[in-house]
């Protein structure tokens, strides 16, 4: 009995445990740690707003960042620089945010979700999207029009890919044109456009991309189109760059070119995002982004599509006008890297195993005089098709997959934004996986079925530690049960994705009122999925005040040992004699 | 009367104008508290009295992004690749390649991939150190059959190597007796060059070389003729002049030369030096190198190692000169040991190399190197071996290692050893 109250009392953030917890003797080296961590603390927080109060959050689906803006002046991304900062300057701060507390996300509303917003679209699966639309994607048109010629207006100058800058459609829409190397058809352009369908479906602004085969006569080049070469000087594009490109692309038996063709982003390019602070130039940018859940929670969806090139010079802000505002819209772009790819090649071994410069990952060799390898480091994953890539399921470890530099969002992810994107991700069916990984239009129907099952394995893992992390309970309701008393109702989705058992899971609940120490009535256990009230209601008082905020903190206890603990606060207010969902919050 | 009207009809439109005015849009709210938030965003792009300290860090970075953004928009990289790598023709950069010690080196070179005929190089390397160690000349290279296995290979170099280090002759030479001698030399040679198999070749060379000592330029030490009598070190009165002929077998199996982690190099060679007009220099000299590299159960962990052993036989009265003899010490050969710390006629060394792999870029080293200099191979000893061991780091590229920094430690010190290109 004891060890459950202490359990309960967890889920009141430990209060009477910590008063009850003796001291440890303030020594001077304590006292200097601490200093030092305080400072250390002040560097990286200070410009962090108050933590959020207790209570429900605000019941907004849109968070209205569209007001009209300035036009921001254009910024330039460089990857060298994101490297230094990333991996040298951001490196005290990291160790500072290790060593604090976690702060939640700012940008959850009452039911943990991420409201609408120029970031973000709640689409799949709060708007449940089929599996044709998921396979659709962004794109709102059939694309480009092939019946005539494509003219070229620049060449490629960003990433590593071959292909063309921007091109003009006989419909004289822009795209951006990349091809696939020879030695690997069909490798980067199915990635791009696989992952740019499930990032729009996950709610991210992605670009509108369709795979394209074009006839090497129908490119031509525009009289003004210039180009950067390989020799870093800027010049008139000729028939021989096209050639070039076209010489090291990979060719369709039909002597067809396959290529993706990437839209123009609507509005104008701004540069891309970093993924901490806010932008200066933009008023409406006033959550850091590191506290955006959907920047955090990005971390585990790039993780379930490998997306490893996930960095700042890959996104994009654009101002556009909307209903006579104007105001920057963030995007998602360039996912040549995702999955098995890492643009022209497969990805190497260490691609998402560790970052450019892994200063963790080099440490445990170095200490162990190289007898320790990670075991990605010495029995990598092979290459089992090459228009796939080095994609594996086996060795994937969800929360310590790593992009190609460290990224100050995915740094603050915890475990709550963690639920969000597991939820997120294990919200696709497999028909909706192979819908989009459809699109990819493989040749192979093989890659194509082993894509698909290592996604589904990917999905699995992403969820298990998501929903083990997390209180995985969720879609909070009030209803009535027998009797007509009223009950909250809510889903338990590590039963419903088959990660415990039913027959071995139970749950612990316990009311109290917000604001006050202790709580009404006894905890209790109970094995079905809904909590009557009625006894709530007794200790509220039909006549009590109106403005109380009553909590109800759940758990669930299961057989697997795997999961431990997790605990989740639901807020009711009252509304005529009855209760009403405020929300609720994971610890 | 127009007054009231006006007034009646402005009050008029002033009650109707809520009703026809199309309905106002619901207040926007947003997920937080603006007004915190905004408050938050000011300290954040504000300076605050706590970064004082940290001010150089701050616009350290802030130039380091204005840089590298120039750097990236520029396309400058592209461009400082373009100049740094070699074309059909032109000319080209040359950083280092003086050897170790010799201070900061730069140089050009004109160069020519298109000679007579596809495979034919000339190059025309001009290059100076901060320590006005200087090497110009000519190198050329021609296929002399369409399958380019059959080379012809010619150069001609003046060189000058301001302030060498030499100690005296013999494994037993005292390191406080370190003095500083400049050489001038003067070579050319050529001949032909096998491509036997893909991993076996084999040179022959022809050559002559005129080489004259004088006083280093190194002032933190005694010139040479200030400790050593000119007719005590062979070479050191007059200089050599010397014709040549050697020819060596290479046979090499690594997998990547510049960064081995599996096969080896080795090597064979026999020559015969001869001073013109005279019998005060005449010796053959024979070579024997062997390098293995063993992966430990895993790519990631080698062992290298590696065998060294030289001797040059004069012929009856005839000596070997002091700067053609067999050096040991610095971060080539002896670690652990100065450069250029043993001289003597004939030379063994054996290193074992320890390296694991700690990412793409960066191997760790742990090293043991033995090494002893005698007149005679039947003068080695095991007691007389030196022996000098260590750590480092290795950084690599795709084609090798551009770089080591080394920490070497011997019975006479501890050295730290930062160079172009890997040990071995």
């Amino acid at each position: 009995m004891p060890a459950r109250a202490d359990r309960i009392l967890k889920a009141e953030g430990g209060r009477r445990k910590a008063a009850k917890s003796p001291k440890p003797p303030l020594s001077a080296f304590r006292l200097l740690l601490s200093a030092f961590c305080l400072l250390l603390s002040a560097l990286s927080a200070a410009a962090e707003a108050p933590g959020g109060k207790a209570g429900p959050r605000p019941a907004l689906w849109v968070d209205s960042d569209t007001v009209s803006i300035p036009e921001p002046a254009r910024k330039f991304d460089t990857l060298h620089y994101d490297f230094f900062y990333a991996t040298f300057g951001q490196a005290p701060r990291s160790f500072v945010r290790r060593l604090g507390a976690k702060q939640p996300a700012w940008n959850v509303n009452a039911w943990e979700e991420v409201p609408d917003s120029t970031w973000y679209t709640n689409r799949h699966p709060l708007h449940p999207m089929t599996a044709e639309q998921v396979a659709r994607g962004a794109n709102q048109h059939n694309g480009p029009d092939l019946s005539g010629r494509l003219a070229v207006l620049e060449g490629k100058t960003a990433g590593t890919s071959l292909g063309f800058g921007r091109t003009r459609d006989s419909a004289g829409n822009v795209y951006f044109i990349k091809f696939d190397s020879a030695e690997y058809p069909e490798l980067t352009t199915a990635s791009e456009v696989i992952a740019a369908r499930f990032f729009h479906a996950l709610g991210f602004h992605v670009p509108q991309e369709w795979i394209i085969y074009v006839r090497p006569e129908q490119i031509e080049i525009d009289p003004k189109a210039t180009i950067w070469d390989k020799n870093g000087r800027q010049r008139k594009m000729t028939r021989a760059d096209v050639e070039e490109v076209l010489k090291g692309s990979a060719r369709a038996p039909d002597g067809r070119y396959r290529a993706v063709a990437s839209l123009l982003l609507p509005g104008r390019v701004k540069g891309g995002f970093r993924f901490h602070g806010t932008s200066r130039d933009d008023p409406n940018d006033l959550i850091p982004h590191q506290h955006r859940r959907e920047l955090r929670g990005l971390r585990l969806l790039s993780a379930w599509l490998n997306h490893y090139d996930i960095r700042p010079g890959n996104t994009m802000d654009t101002y556009v006008e909307q209903d006579g505002r104007k105001f920057l819209r963030h995007y998602l772009l360039d996912f040549g890297s995702a999955l098995g790819s890492a643009s022209f090649f497969p990805k190497t071994a260490r691609m998402g195993f560790s970052y450019v410069w892994d200063t963790r990952e080099m440490g445990n060799p170095f200490l162990t005089l190289g007898i320790y390898q990670p075991k990605w480091r010495e029995h990598p994953a092979g290459v089992k098709f090459p228009s796939v890539g080095r994609f594996e399921s086996e060795m994937f470890t969800p929360h310590l997959w790593k992009p190609v530099l460290p990224l100050a969002a995915f740094d603050y992810m915890d475990n709550a934004d963690a639920f969000w994107a597991a939820k997120l991700v294990m919200s696709f069916t497999e028909e909706q996986v192979r819908a989009a990984v459809r699109e990819g239009q493989w040749s192979d129907g093989q890659a194509e079925e082993y894509l698909v099952r290592t996604l589904l394995e990917r999905q699995r893992k992403v969820g298990w530690h998501g929903f083990s992390v997390s209180a995985p309970l969720d879609g909070f309701r009030l209803g009535k049960i027998v009797g007509g008393e009223q009950a909250l109702m809510f889903d338990d989705l590590a039963l419903k994705h088959g990660f415990a058992e039913p027959a071995g899971t139970y749950y612990v609940h316990t009311f109290s009122r917000l604001g006050e120490a202790g709580y009404l009535g006894r905890p209790r256990s109970f094995r079905g999925r809904s909590i009557p009230l009625g006894e709530l209601m007794k200790w509220a008082g039909p006549a009590g005040d109106p403005q109380a905020v009553f909590t109800v903190a759940i758990a669930a206890r299961r057989a697997e040992p795997e999961f431990g603990e997790r605990w989740v606060k639901v807020y009711l207010g009252r509304e005529a004699g009855a209760f009403r969902l405020l929300g609720w919050e994971r610890d | 009367m127009r007054a009231p009207l006006r007034l009646a009809s402005t009050l008029l439109a002033v009650l109707a104008a809520p009703h026809l005015l199309p309905a106002q849009p619901p207040p926007e709210q947003r997920i937080i508290d603006v007004e915190a938030a905004e408050r938050a965003k000011k300290t954040e792009h504000s300076f605050r009295a706590w970064q004082a300290p940290l001010l150089p860090f701050l616009v350290f970075g802030k130039a380091m992004e204005k840089g590298f953004i120039a750097v990236d928009r520029n396309h400058l990289l592209e461009k400082a690749q373009y100049y740094v790598s070699e074309h059909e023709r032109g000319f080209k950069p040359l950083f280092g390649g003086l050897g170790i010690g010799t201070g900061f080196a730069l140089g050009v070179e004109y160069y020519r991939n298109d000679l007579l005929r596809r495979g034919g190089r000339i190059g025309i390397p001009l290059r100076a150190s901060t320590l006005l160690y200087q090497d110009y000349g000519i190198d050329l290279s021609l296929p002399v059959d369409s399958g380019q296995c059959v080379f012809f290979d010619a150069n001609a170099h003046y060189r000058v190597r301001s302030q060498d280090d030499f100690f005296g002759l013999g494994n037993d030479s005292r390191a406080g007796a370190r003095t500083s001698y400049m050489l001038q030399s003067r070579q050319f040679s050529f001949g032909p060059r096998f491509e036997l198999t893909r991993r076996l070749r084999f040179h022959a060379r022809f050559g002559y070389n005129s080489t004259s000592v004088f006083d280093g330029k190194d002032a933190r030490f005694p010139a040479i003729t200030a400790r050593f009598a000119r007719n005590q070190i062979p070479g050191l009165r007059s200089g050599a002049r010397l014709w040549a002929g050697e020819a060596s077998l290479i046979h090499d199996t690594r997998d990547v030369p510049g960064r081995p982690r599996s096969g080896g190099y080795h090597r064979l060679e026999v020559g015969r030096h001869q001073s013109g007009g005279s019998n005060e220099y005449g010796f053959w000299r024979y070579r024997a190198e062997a390098e293995r590299y063993l992966p430990l159960g895993s790519r990631n962990r080698v062992l290298a190692l590696r065998f060294l052993g030289i001797t040059n036989q004069a012929d009856g009265a005839s000596a070997v000169p002091f700067f053609e003899q067999v050096i040991l010490g610095g971060s080539s050969t002896l670690r652990g040991f100065r450069e250029f710390r043993f001289y003597d006629t004939s030379g063994v060394m054996m290193s074992a190399e320890y390296r694991y792999n700690l990412n793409a870029y960066a191997d760790m080293v742990l090293f043991v190197d033995q090494g002893q200099v005698a007149r005679q191979p039947g003068d080695f000893s095991w007691s007389g071996l030196r022996t000098g061991y260590g750590g480092g780091l290795r950084f690599l590229n795709q084609a090798g290692t551009p770089f080591k920094i080394l920490l070497g430690r011997s019975n006479e010190g501890t050295r730290i050893y930062f160079s172009l290109g890997g040990t071995f």
